[in-house]
């Protein structure tokens, strides 16, 4: 098998299974993964809360989960704090998802299904904060600002936005994927560890951190 | 490898569960409990707040007490003051007035007692007077003149020396 047909075959995303005629992808199956290990890690991590005399366990998820809000809500504004626990979610599913390939999984991120129903969630989110902030007839009058004449532009928004959202994301973790790929086909040893702690680690988090970063800011942008 | 199918649809149902799910398990008790420190430290704030100005009503209080307590003293130290003093003028007006009639009294007794000499002189020189008209009367002679004059004025002069006296 050539270092090509390898690559090719670590590229697609194959049926996990069928119930019934429907296939349930590798990438659904990997998500499912990361839902158990969040929904789990943090049910037991938030077991017994206390207001005084709080233990280490506490104090650690309070200083994450109030670092997590306060990245994302200066990120989209204080007027967007309601959108934070969606942002934080999709933040840590991404990161996840990213490094998830450390543990040998395929990341669901390198499937073009989880990517596209991220960023349409996502616009579709700015569209539903937009209309919550200004009204149906101020939303669709954000379409002519600052001039009429950007209209078809403003429409065009709703596509391309997605649209770089979506590829940005696809595109990093499938290229960090493929030259992962490629790294450890011809130096198996030492090197691809290296390698992983960029593409993996540093990019995945990057990414994580970049479409929550411009979907705060389409928010933040709906709802000025 | 770029096929998009109805997995798209999956993995938003999964984001969606995964939203609700972690807003169940991590961020509503984490915020619970945020909220709940909150209210207790602002409780505690609120109830030091109290306590400090219960305890400067307390010293205020304390303060007013013991001006209260120092006016009171100037005042009853004054009242007595005044008291002594006015009790000291009164023992000495009554001394005064005691002495007054005394010496008054003096005076009147040894007024009396110089009427009582004088009336009594009076009475000695009417009687010698009539007397000595007497004795004119019945004796005549310069001898019986002369020892009738000195008698006279023997008897005067005793009476002037006792006016005098």
């Amino acid at each position: 098998m050539s270092i090509a047909e390898k690559v090719m075959e670590e590229l697609n995303c194959e049926i996990a299974f069928s119930i019934g005629g429907i296939d349930i992808l590798e990438s659904t199956v990997v998500t499912w993964i990361i839902m158990a290990v969040l929904l789990l890690g943090s049910f037991l991590l938030t077991r017994n809360l206390k207001v005084r005399d709080i233990g280490k366990r506490q104090a650690a998820v309070e200083f994450c989960v109030t670092k997590l809000e306060d990245i994302v809500t200066d990120m989209v504004g204080e007027e967007g704090r309601s959108y934070v626990p969606y942002l934080i979610t999709v933040l840590l599913y991404i990161g996840f998802a990213n490094l998830i390939g450390i543990f040998g999984f395929k990341p669901p991120t390198k499937d073009l299904n989880v990517t596209i129903a991220l960023a349409v969630m996502s616009i579709v989110l700015v569209q539903v904060a937009s209309i919550r902030a200004r009204g149906t007839k101020g939303w669709l009058h954000s379409f002519l600002e600052p001039v009429p004449v950007v209209v078809p532009f403003n429409i065009l928004d709703l596509i391309t936005r997605p649209l770089s959202l979506c590829m940005r994301l696809f595109g990093n973790v499938l290229g960090a994927f493929v030259i992962m790929k490629l790294i450890e086909a011809v130096v198996p040893a030492v090197f691809p560890m290296i390698a992983s702690l960029y593409f993996d680690i540093f990019d995945g988090i990057l990414q994580a951190y970049v479409f929550v970063f411009l979907t705060s800011i389409y928010i933040k942008e709906a709802i000025e | 490898m770029l096929e998009v199918n109805y997995n798209l649809i999956f993995t938003v149902i999964n984001l969606l569960v995964l939203f609700i799910g972690l807003r169940f398990t991590l961020f509503k008790p984490v915020q619970k409990i945020l909220e709940q420190r909150q209210e207790l430290v602002e409780q505690s704030l609120a109830d030091a707040e109290k306590a400090k100005t219960n305890a400067e009503a307390l010293e205020r209080a304390r303060l007013e007490e013991q001006q209260n307590v120092a006016i009171e003293r100037a005042k009853t130290l004054a009242t007595a003051q005044q008291r002594a003093t006015e009790e000291y003028e009164r023992i000495l007006s009554d001394a005064q007035e005691k002495a007054d009639s005394i010496v008054k009294e003096a005076e009147q007794d040894a007024q009396q007692e110089r009427d009582a000499i004088l009336r009594q002189a009076q009475t000695e020189l009417t009687e010698l007077m009539l007397d000595t008209a007497a004795k004119v009367v019945a004796g005549a002679g310069a001898e019986g003149d002369s020892a009738l004059y000195d008698q006279f004025l023997q008897k005067a002069g005793e009476l002037d020396g006792a006016e005098n006296r």
